[in-house]
């Protein structure tokens, strides 16, 4: 590629770029007009990427180009939009030399107002007219429409899309509107069903409900009436990207940019709190509040499941403990049936993306990927930026309504289907190729900003030791559990016990008090690592290395000797077996139960905290 | 600058594509290609958007300048002089 038409898609980015840090009117119209500018003519774009489409309206629709345009580019696409000239639809489909026919359109979009077919002084006679009248014009408003367009689907392959009557919130007739056979609303309403039913089985031409578009809006607003009267310009600006936004959708189809797995996280994702902690007693998830906000939510993903999404799962637990769940909780719905694929063990979950896409045999570009963990969010979206990441809202009584507005389980029935193996293909290359560009896990950890505070613990914060030390299953060492009574008392002999905590900030946030750790003080030679553990929402970054080097080198202050350390084997901690082996501790002895005794000698122990974590020591 | 002359500064630069150092009083709808009639709708649009009003038919055809938009504005309480 030649410098030149780099810096042609530089540009072109810059401009997108401010479009989706600001997306208001004037800068998808400035992006718009730059990009319109700039020279495509020496770049490769392959068919795939390319599309032509065209806007037939009765009314002045540039400002939705814009929109249009502005939202392919997002998606990858480069668009050539044809805009017929101003309410000459007629002439435009039936003129077989016309510019419609010209720009040879993939998808057209046809907007009209259903009072260009009708005579200007409809709405004054409605009230007077008879039952039969009003039915006649009705069937002929429809016949005109269903000619116009068997004619265009005759004279083109492009995929046809009509947009369907706003239905007025005004009636001449007022409370009686619906007293009629066919009142002033019913005869809009009508139009829409007939047309629908028209064209029920045809798969060239679909009719896109824009009049629920209009309502979802709010029709008080949809319509800029001094626009409209100034210069036919009939939708309000903040209405253009909602419909631009679902006109996308047949675009995203037409060229295969649709999403066809989901890939889901498990912890507070779709159920409420953690399996590994919890238990599967513990976890929200229930026929009641608040559990029922994930059965809901599962609910909404087994719907496009059923319809042909395909699921997967990304999560980091303990295969057991989540498998537990798949089988035996009463309210889980989604079903280890359901799954294509699944990755449920501590690595990371780049990797293992990449293995379900692999395994499962698509591209990355057809994953949505939902978890609540804005971090691993962070991660999924700067190493593969062709997955859909979803900002999923905090609050899960949100999660339905946040995956019920996406539009891009889009298909048409029209698929080709070599065109489909071809992508497929390109798909698995391009995989390949970016194995080797993903960030490393450390420079990811690096981008975080963490910052870790480790201090002997306070009064005020006693209690949130105890309820971690009783909590925590996984990172956990020894598994030893105190009351906050016996915490209290270790707490005030300094001499004999060191309560150390953590807390983890990011730049995503502050995680609060997230590690504990309690040394007894043996003599003045030992440190006895009675207790070390960690928050499963921190694991992973290298935290508790920083922690444990924090301990280390307290000792090195007081010229101990060496530190003891025991691990002790449960159901849940087999994430940690090996913790003292990789931080150099030696092993002592092993029993039969699987519990190891550990020692570190300090004399030639440097020091080194890992160099991305910032550690604040008070 | 105030927050108000900021946005309208904003706006006269993207939706007629000026730099912020080419925009003065005198760009005119005569000189500025860019400047047609299908811009100037979305300027007023854009305005109208913005500061929440609807310009008199007057107020539209007779801008012929960013002075005049300017003028215009004012007129309605939008102080961006």
């Amino acid at each position: 590629m030649s410098s030149s038409s780099i810096d042609v898609l530089r540009k072109q980015n810059d401009l997108l770029e401010l479009v989706c840090k600001e997306p208001t009117y004037r800068n998808y119209w400035n992006a718009y007009k730059r990009i319109k500018k700039l020279d495509f003519s020496n770049i490769e774009i392959p068919s795939q990427e390319r599309i032509n489409i065209a806007l037939l309206s009765s009314f002045t629709i540039d400002p939705l180009a814009v929109y249009l345009d502005i939202e392919c580019r997002l998606k990858g696409l480069f668009p050539e939009i044809y805009i017929g000239p101003f309410n000459r639809y007629h002439e435009e489909v039936l003129n077989k030399e016309s510019g419609l026919y010209k720009s040879q359109p993939d998808i057209i979009f046809f907007f009209i107002r259903v009072e260009s077919l009708l005579e200007d002084m409809f709405r004054v006679n409605f009230p007077q007219m008879e039952t039969e009248q009003i039915q006649a014009e009705l069937d002929r408003v429809i016949h005109d429409i269903e000619q116009l367009l068997i004619l265009i689907s005759q004279r083109s392959e492009a995929i046809i899309v009509f947009c369907n009557f706003i239905i007025p919130t005004f009636s001449p007739l007022g409370i009686l509107d619906n007293k009629q056979k066919i009142g002033f609303k019913r005869f809009y309403q009508s139009l829409n069903t007939g047309l629908e039913e028209s064209f029920l089985n045809n798969k060239q031409v679909f009719i896109f409900d824009l009049n629920e578009v209009a309502s979802n809006y709010g029709k008080d607003n949809y319509m800029n009436y001094p626009m409209y009267y100034r210069g036919s310009i009939l939708f309000n600006e903040p209405f253009l990207p909602r419909v631009s936004y679902q006109l996308m959708g047949y675009i995203i189809a037409l060229k295969s940019k649709n999403r066809k797995c989901i890939v889901l996280d498990l912890d507070n994702t779709l159920w409420g709190g953690i399996i590994g902690e919890d238990e599967l007693e513990g976890i929200k998830l229930n026929v009641n509040y608040p559990g029922n906000e994930f059965v809901d939510f599962q609910r909404s993903i087994l719907s496009l499941n059923s319809k042909g999404v395909i699921l997967a799962i990304d999560s980091k637990n303990n295969l057991e403990d989540a498998l537990e769940v798949f089988q035996e909780h009463p309210h889980m719905l989604i079903k280890e049936n359901h799954l294509a694929a699944y990755r449920i063990n501590w690595n990371d979950k780049v990797q293992s993306l990449i293995e379900l896409a692999n395994e499962i045999n698509i591209g990355l570009d057809s994953i949505v990927f939902i978890d609540d963990n804005p971090v691993e969010r962070a991660r999924v979206q700067t190493s593969l930026p062709e997955v859909l990441v979803i900002e999923m809202p905090s609050s899960p009584a949100l999660f339905r309504k946040t995956l019920e507005k996406l539009n891009d389980f889009n298909t048409l029935s029209l698929t080709k289907e070599d065109l489909h193996r071809g992508e497929m293909y390109y798909a698995k290359r391009k995989r390949q190729d970016l194995e080797q560009q993903i960030q490393s896990v450390e420079e990811f950890i690096k981008s975080l900003e963490i910052i870790a505070k480790i201090k002997y613990t306070d009064e005020f914060v006693l209690p949130r030791v105890a309820s971690l030390l009783n909590r925590t299953n996984q990172f956990n060492l020894t598994t030893k559990r105190y009351t906050e009574t016996e915490v209290q008392q270790m707490h005030a002999n300094p001499k004999k016990f060191l309560i150390y905590t953590l807390q983890v900030q990011d730049k995503f946030g502050d995680e609060g008090i997230v590690g504990i750790a309690i040394v007894i003080r043996d003599s003045t030679d030992n440190w006895v690592l009675d207790s070390f553990l960690l928050s499963c929402r921190v694991i992973g970054r290298k935290i508790e290395t920083a922690f444990l080097y924090k301990i280390i080198k307290d000792a090195k202050y007081h010229e101990v000797k060496k530190i003891k350390a025991i691990f002790i084997p449960t159901k849940k901690n087999s994430l940690v077996s090996d913790f003292y082996s990789i931080h150099g501790f030696q092993l002592v002895k092993e029993r039969d139960d699987g519990e190891t005794h550990w020692v570190l000698h300090l004399s030639d122990f440097k020091v080194d905290y890992p160099e991305y974590i910032q550690v604040v020591e008070e | 600058m105030t927050k108000v002359q900021v946005i309208f500064e904003d706006i006269i630069s993207k939706i007629l594509l000026l730099e912020k150092d080419q925009i003065n009083n005198n760009v005119s709808r005569v000189d500025l290609e860019e400047w047609d009639s299908m811009t100037h709708l979305a300027l007023v649009s854009e305005l109208e958007q913005v500061f929440n009003i609807i310009l008199s038919d007057d107020d539209v055809t007779e801008i012929k300048t960013i002075g005049d938009v300017k003028k215009t504005l004012n007129k309605y309480e939008i102080k961006v002089e």
